[in-house]
């Protein structure tokens, strides 16, 4: 698979840009509380309303629903499995055979089916969420025909074609009312706990990472991790699920178990959306209700089901959920209170003005970033070629040269995204030559990308503070608290809001955003890691000239007051000019000349690398 | 049966794999795109010949092409009408190939025979020499996927379509100021892809009875088969097709028919944990 260079022109995959929300709608509010109240009550009296065979096809609908939700965290970080049927499956075969062959209580058969499903999630993503791309895509699909043709061809374990019978309904529970009462329960609790752990830092840095993996990873997500938890927790509960259902049906056989399980839990997801936690429960109420009400056979469902997904994508890319959801938004006003508003206490009281001229009471100081014979090829391109130089605390440093003279690959390889085939880097004495991009930002260096530098989807505060939670020593209890209870996060971010002048755009999606506002964000972003030292690339480029004023104004603010030493890579001579103490200016991946911006932009050879040279 | 027999088996089943997963490897270099339609492609290249042969009594050597190439019209026609509009979305574009393959086999199942079927072919002779038995379909199938993907090979190397197809794989944008025009190249290498799957499924088709599941074990393998010789890799592909296809053929013969899936499943992840682009992927 041929490599695409980190920050260089990724393919554009982005949705076009929305509308700017609206203020919140009181009446959108009150919706947004009794719709699902009313339907909760109406489920609630369902028992007393219809008959056992509506209250089964309702039981198998939750089941599905509470599958869909769950499985949705890894769509959400642009993840797709189709294992998800399979997982749950695992349950029901682990609860079959602990509860009927070795008599095993229910609740512990339960709690061991939702763990064993996690030790299989664990062992395929592992190996294959590691790697970029589709092989995750691949490797689960084959897992579970794996899976499934295991469980046809062990009789002894899993009774093969005859399955397994006689599995006990769970302790207190005698009839069908109960079991609706039950399953409803358990779906209940799914939808919510995932609804919590939306609002976490956990649950945005999911969809950082479906925005823009790199910029994620660049402000501190560990993405394997992070993948990694989605896929195991989404497993614990297809297993518990699994369980649950193979003691409603009592019977488990490999056919209630095929592949299309798992591609209508997929289908589920697509179709009502990822973007909210309850829009895999609507994808799953349309595709479970409509045909069991039409009593269509299996393949007439089938096909529903994949006419659904195809049309959703072709039409409503992001799902019928989040679609309608979205434009009624746009219309009447807000559904639910933004992060802006329910993080205001965290804004400082005072905004700071930046100081645009403030002297710098010190000169550079000791040695923060040293970088020694710095080597990388990309098959016969000597790409990068024994570069060396410092950066001092304080300092700002120019890093031009050509296209194609090895500055953005530098970048990427002092700040983990690509690993050098040789050299030394140590930042503040300590070595990141190995480190992986999510480590590096935690030793306080920060990069901003050229292209991919906001992520589209979030507000303009969620960009922020995701950067600035992502990168904090917060134990796991922080990973999981709502982002909106994230003080320290939040004040971080509201600060860098302010000094670069984008406070008043918190609540705006990024996506939307002019040009020159976006590039400011995509340095925001990379500030509220709190750095000491910052890489920036091409932060003017596609600039006008007021832009570009205000962006060197904010450059000379954060050296001022923060303390933050700078590297930039940057065309624009006149910004080089400006900011920096000294420059590097790099051809054909080697070290061309060191000095004063002076010295180095007037030097012939620098002069002719840029007008004369074949590579630019 | 003797280690040569089962080598022997291994690069008939291997010669199927390379059928497939090449197109399978070609498609996700162009669109980006995880082709789920492959395996039902395969299994439109089996009905048609067996609709062709006992249908509409034509020959089995004669349908076998018409077959193909119905299937890669057929695959021009997906291209152009739905998995274009997906060009480039990892995720998007797999979901809708899935789905679509979803909907073509169920559609399979309501319109097709429930029983399985079953076609001749003229090749019903074994060769048989040393106790090494290999039947004549069998030695047609390696004669003709060596054929087809040694012509691949040439037009991807030599001809200028090739070279733009090679080009597109590498970088889109570049290739398009090259005057290279994906909206163009998307749907011959589509189709391209979807012939050689639905010759896949014309050759084998004597060999087995025909179910509308057909199709769903090819597509497994090729499948494991691209995770080991690395996405998007043509020579590693074909390698990995051969190994594959002797490795289940050793796991059938040694141990059970059941397992050899599951082992090629095992070799492949072990092959992700070693090397995550792939055994030949260069990436």
């Amino acid at each position: 698979m041929p490599d695409v260079a980190i920050g260089e022109g990724r393919e554009a995959t982005a949705a076009p840009a929305r509308a700017p929300r609206p203020g919140p709608s009181p009446a959108l509010r009150a919706t947004s509380v009794v719709l699902p109240l009313a339907l909760l009550g109406t489920l609630l009296a369902l028992p007393q309303l219809a008959g056992p065979f509506v209250l089964h096809i309702f039981i198998l609908t939750f089941f599905t629903a509470a599958l869909g939700v769950s499985y949705r965290p890894l769509l959400v970080a642009g993840q797709v499995s189709i294992v998800h049927g399979t997982l749950y499956a695992i349950g029901a075969y682990v609860l079959g055979i602990l509860a009927v062959k070795h008599g095993v209580a229910f609740v512990p058969a339960v709690i061991a089916a939702g763990l064993i499903a996690v030790v299989a999630s664990i062992l395929i993503g592992l190996p294959s969420l590691r790697t970029a791309g589709a092989y995750f895509f691949l490797v689960t699909f084959a897992f579970s025909v794996v899976v499934l043709s295991l469980i046809e061809n062990f009789p002894s374990l899993t009774g093969g074609f005859s399955g397994i019978s006689g599995i006990p309904y769970p302790p207190g529970i005698s009839n069908e009312t109960d079991f609706f009462y039950l399953v409803l329960a358990a779906a209940a609790v799914v939808l919510g706990v995932f609804v919590v752990l939306d609002r976490s830092r956990w649950g945005l840095e999911l969809r950082g990472l479906g925005g823009s993996p790199e910029l994620a990873e660049s402000v501190g997500v560990w993405r394997l991790a992070t993948l990694l938890a989605a896929f195991a927790v989404g497993a614990f509960f297809a297993g518990m699920l699994g369980a649950f259902y193979a003691s409603y049906i009592g019977f488990i056989a490999p056919q209630s178990f095929e592949l299309w399980l798992s591609v209508s839990i997929l289908t589920a997801a697509i179709v009502g959306g990822a973007r909210y936690a309850w829009g895999p429960a609507v994808g799953a109420a349309l595709i479970t209700l409509v045909p069991e009400t039409m009593q269509w056979q299996g393949a007439v469902s089938a096909i529903f089901g994949g006419v659904l997904v195809i049309a959703t994508l072709m039409l409503f890319r992001r799902g019928i959920a989040t679609e309608a959801t979205d434009w009624i938004g746009a219309r009447f006003g807000g559904w639910t209170r933004t992060l802006g508003e329910r993080a205001a206490a965290s804004r400082p009281a005072a905004p700071a003005v930046p100081h645009p001229e403030e002297p710098l009471d010190a000169g550079p100081g000791e040695v923060l970033l040293a970088v020694e014979g710095l080597d990388k090829s990309f098959g016969g391109v000597h790409a990068v070629d024994g570069v060396s130089f410092e950066v001092r605390s304080r300092e700002v440093l120019g890093l031009i040269g050509p296209n194609g003279s090895g500055k953005t690959t530098t970048f990427n390889l002092i700040s983990g995204f690509a690993r050098a085939d040789a050299g030394r880097v140590e930042l503040a004495g300590a070595s990141i030559a190995r480190a992986l991009p999510h480590r590096i930002v935690r030793h306080g260096l920060a990069r901003s990308f050229q292209a991919s530098a906001t992520f589209e989807e979030l507000t303009v505060l969620e960009n922020v503070a995701l950067a600035a939670a992502a990168r904090g020593r917060n134990p796991v209890t922080r990973l999981l608290l709502p982002l909106a209870r994230n003080r320290a996060a939040l004040r971080t971010a509201w600060e860098v809001l302010e000094l670069v002048g984008l406070a008043d755009r918190a609540d705006l999606e990024a996506g939307g955003l002019p040009y020159g506002e976006k590039k400011i964000l995509g340095l925001a972003i990379a500030l509220a890691t709190r750095p000491r030292l910052l890489c920036l690339d091409e932060p003017a480029t596609g600039m006008s000239d007021a832009e570009i004023a205000e962006l060197i104004k904010v450059l000379r603010t954060i050296r001022a007051r923060h303390e933050i030493a700078l590297v930039i890579i940057e065309h624009r001579l006149a910004v080089i000019r400006e900011l920096c103490d000294r420059v590097v200016a790099l051809r054909s991946g080697a070290l061309l000349m060191e000095g004063t911006p002076e010295e180095v932009l007037s030097h012939p050879e620098v002069i002719e690398a840029y007008l004369g040279g074949g590579d630019g | 049966m003797t280690l040569v027999q089962v080598l022997i088996n291994g690069v008939v089943l291997g010669s199927t794999f390379a059928l497939m997963a090449v197109g399978l490897t070609l498609i996700f270099g162009i669109l980006r795109v995880i082709n789920f339609t492959h395996g039902v492609l395969f299994m439109l290249g089996a009905y048609a010949t067996w609709f062709l042969e006992t249908r509409a009594g034509i020959p089995y050597l004669v349908s076998v092409p018409l077959a193909a190439l119905a299937v890669g019209a057929f695959g021009v026609a997906l291209e152009l009408l739905v998995l274009r509009r997906f060009r480039g979305m990892l995720v998007e574009g797999a979901v809708v190939a899935l789905a679509l393959a979803v909907v073509i086999q169920n559609a399979a199942v309501l319109v097709l025979p429930s029983t399985p079927q079953t076609l001749t072919t003229p090749f019903d002779s074994t060769i048989s020499s040393h106790g090494v038995v290999l039947s004549s379909q069998r030695a047609f199938i390696v004669v003709a996927a060596f054929a087809l993907l040694t012509a691949l090979a040439l037009f991807i190397s030599r001809t200028r379509l090739g070279r733009a197809v090679r080009a597109l794989e590498q970088n889109v944008y570049a290739a398009r100021l090259q005057g290279v025009d994906p909206d163009r190249v998307a749907p011959l290498v589509f189709g391209i892809g979807a012939t050689l799957a639905g010759l896949a499924g014309a050759l084998i088709a004597p060999l087995q009875a025909l179910l509308p599941g057909a199709g769903d074990q090819p597509l497994l393998a090729s499948f494991v088969v691209v995770v080991l010789g690395g996405m998007g890799s043509v020579g590693g592909t074909l390698v990995a097709a051969l190994t594959i296809g002797i490795v289940q053929s050793g796991t059938t013969t040694y141990w059970t028919a059941p397992a050899a899936v599951a082992t090629s499943f095992v070799l492949a992840i072990v092959v992700l944990v070693v090397r995550p682009q792939g055994f030949f992927g260069n990436a």
